[in-house]
Order: structure tokens, then C-alpha cells, then sequence
């Protein structure tokens, strides 16, 4: 299984290198120093609020605004992490906290559409391959982003994206219904960030659990329809 | 400005919800309706990661996003595998960059 969970990281890893190198190069440009740069993926070890946090630095933005920013963007882990919970044993309980503080959206992506997860060895392989991959992308930003040409870098943005499109296709092709609550979520999320001026982090919790709140519903209403049909028969 | 502060602080807000649900509730079996949902969140999750976000994969060029991620999307739908419409993505946007289009 870790063989498993090292082959199913290896996206992740060819996405996140990159990305990190371009975090490195922000970072330096900032005026982070490369230990600090490099302790931010090590300790915090989160993507989306990592660059927040840099181009906030870079405009001189106060340490506690920076924080809660951080916060407000990181809370919708919450969900991730409930969601994985969910299908852990609970002989597993002492790998929790290293499960719980690898688990980014990448990963979680990976491991949500697995049909089993209650393996500790092939999550924390696949978690800490990613992980690795992040950390040293960094190092790498800082040391080589000079020589990196702008058109990779640029390019790079789209990875991760196209990361979770490659996920979320085979899932929706074996269950139709999978693809529509994505594309309902898309759309709240998009009209939620830019009307209801919520943020990306508060759309986003918001979106997932309506989405699936109004799921649930749907699909317990046809399966109380269908108990009801052959009651009739 | 502090870094190493900042970076204590955000260290301590991203780990809380990373950590925490997992010692929220107990493994007793949980009902019905609470796994129905749960078994919906990746998908809600995957949506809300893609739109609106994947508009600014290449920043402020929302229709070459949309073309990269559309050749991903075709790609995933006729091979199985995750490399390939990565792949797929990034080469269309060193294309487009290449070609002067962006």
C-alpha cells in the first residue's frame, strides 16, 4: 500500500515542485529570508495561504491581520478532515494528528475518490510524498528561481487545476451524478465569491456544505419515493 | 514585521482545523443520512476547488484557463491516469504563451 501511495502522489508532486519554486521566488522577492521561506512550507505547509501570506509581507501588512487571513483561508480543512475522519478506524487514532496536519486539498482530492482509505501506511506515504515535494520546491525557488524562464512558471498556474479536472472526470464518468453536484458547487462558488462578498474561504465552506446538504436531500427523497413504489406493488 | 511570529501564528490556525475533526466525534457508526452527506463532499469539494479558481490558473487570461482545462478534461475522459491531462494543461499553456496568444 505505501507503493500505492507513493504512485498516487506522484501528480501532486509534479504539480506542487513548481508551484513551490514559485512561491520561493515570491517569497525571496518579499525579503523572506530562504530559512524563514523555507520554514513557512515546513510549518505551515499550505499552498493558497502561503502566497497570501507573502504578498501581504510584501505590503506591509500588520502580523495579526495575517494570521486571521491565514485562519480564514485555512478553516475549510475542517471539512476535508471530517470527511477523512469519517472513514478511519479508530485503531488508527495515534496517526491522526499526522494524517490531520499533511492533508491539503491536493491530497484530500486524491484520497477522497479512493474506495479505501483505512490504511495509515498508504496515507501518510502519500502524504508525505507531496509534502516533500513542497518543501524542497521551496529550497529549489529560492536557489534557482533566477534561471527558471518566465513562460514555465507562468504556465505552471494551471497545474493543480488541471490536477483536480483529472480527478473529478473519471469519478463523474462512473457516476453521472457526481459531475452535476461538482458543477453546482463551480457555480454557487463562483456567483458566492463575486456577489456575496463572502471571500474564497467563506464561499467555499459555505458552497461544499450546502451542495452536499441539498444532495443528501435529493437523494434520500428518491430513495423514500422508491421504498414507497414498492410498497405499492 | 515579524515573520517568525507570523509564521507561529498561521502554523497554529492552519493546524487547529486540520487536526481537531478528527477527535470530534467518536467512531461509533454514524447514521445514515450523516454518511449520504459526507459521501457527497469530495465532489462539492472538487466544484468549488475548480470554479471559480481554475479562471486564474494562467492569471488574468480566463478563456486560455478554461481551453487548458478543457484539454485536461478531454484527456481525462479518454485515459485513465492523472499525469496525462496535467501534462495536457501545462503544454497547451507553454503553447499559447509560446504562440504570443497570452
Amino acid at each position: 500500500m505505501k507503493k500505492i501511495g507513493f504512485k498516487d502522489a506522484l501528480p501532486i508532486m509534479a504539480g506542487y515542485f513548481p508551484i513551490a519554486m514559485a512561491y520561493g521566488i515570491l517569497a525571496k522577492s518579499v525579503g523572506i529570508t530562504m530559512t524563514d521561506g523555507v520554514m513557512f512550507s515546513v510549518f505551515l505547509y499550505a499552498g493558497a495561504a502561503q502566497f497570501m501570506a507573502a504578498s501581504m509581507i510584501g505590503a506591509g501588512i500588520s502580523e495579526i491581520s495575517i494570521i486571521a487571513a491565514v485562519f480564514f483561508m485555512n478553516f475549510r480543512h475542517f471539512i476535508m478532515s471530517a470527511s477523512v475522519r469519517a472513514r478511519l478506524d479508530k485503531t488508527h487514532r495515534r496517526y491522526y494528528p499526522i494524517i490531520g496536519f499533511f492533508l491539503t486539498d491536493e491530497s484530500y482530492s486524491v484520497v477522497s475518490l479512493k474506495k479505501n482509505i483505512d490504511d495509515p501506511g498508504y496515507l501518510i506515504t502519500l502524504e508525505v510524498s507531496a509534502y516533500a515535494a513542497w518543501v524542497s520546491g521551496t529550497a529549489a525557488g529560492y536557489l534557482f528561481g533566477m534561471f527558471i524562464p518566465a513562460i514555465i512558471t507562468d504556465s505552471m498556474g494551471i497545474a493543480l487545476y488541471a490536477l483536480f479536472v483529472a480527478l473529478l472526470i473519471p469519478a463523474g464518468k462512473q457516476t453521472k451524478s457526481a459531475l452535476v453536484v461538482a458543477l453546482i458547487a463551480g457555480g454557487l462558488n463562483t456567483l458566492l465569491i463575486r456577489f456575496a462578498g463572502l471571500g474564497q474561504s467563506g464561499s467555499f465552506i459555505l458552497t461544499v456544505l450546502s451542495v452536499a446538504a441539498f444532495g443528501t436531500l435529493i437523494k434520500r427523497q428518491f430513495a423514500d419515493k422508491k421504498e414507497d413504489n414498492s410498497y405499492e406493488s | 514585521m515579524n515573520h517568525k511570529l507570523i509564521l507561529f501564528g498561521a502554523m497554529i490556525v492552519t493546524m487547529l482545523p486540520r487536526i481537531l475533526p478528527f477527535f470530534m466525534f467518536d467512531a461509533k457508526k454514524l447514521p445514515d443520512w450523516i454518511q449520504d452527506f459526507l459521501a457527497f463532499i469530495p465532489f462539492a469539494v472538487l466544484g468549488a476547488l475548480i470554479l471559480p479558481g481554475g479562471l486564474s490558473g494562467l492569471t488574468g487570461h480566463p478563456w486560455a484557463s478554461s481551453l487548458c482545462l478543457g484539454v485536461a478534461a478531454l484527456i481525462a475522459w479518454l485515459h485513465k491516469g492523472i499525469i496525462g491531462p496535467v501534462i495536457g494543461a501545462v503544454g497547451t499553456a507553454v503553447l499559447l504563451q509560446l504562440g504570443g496568444l497570452l
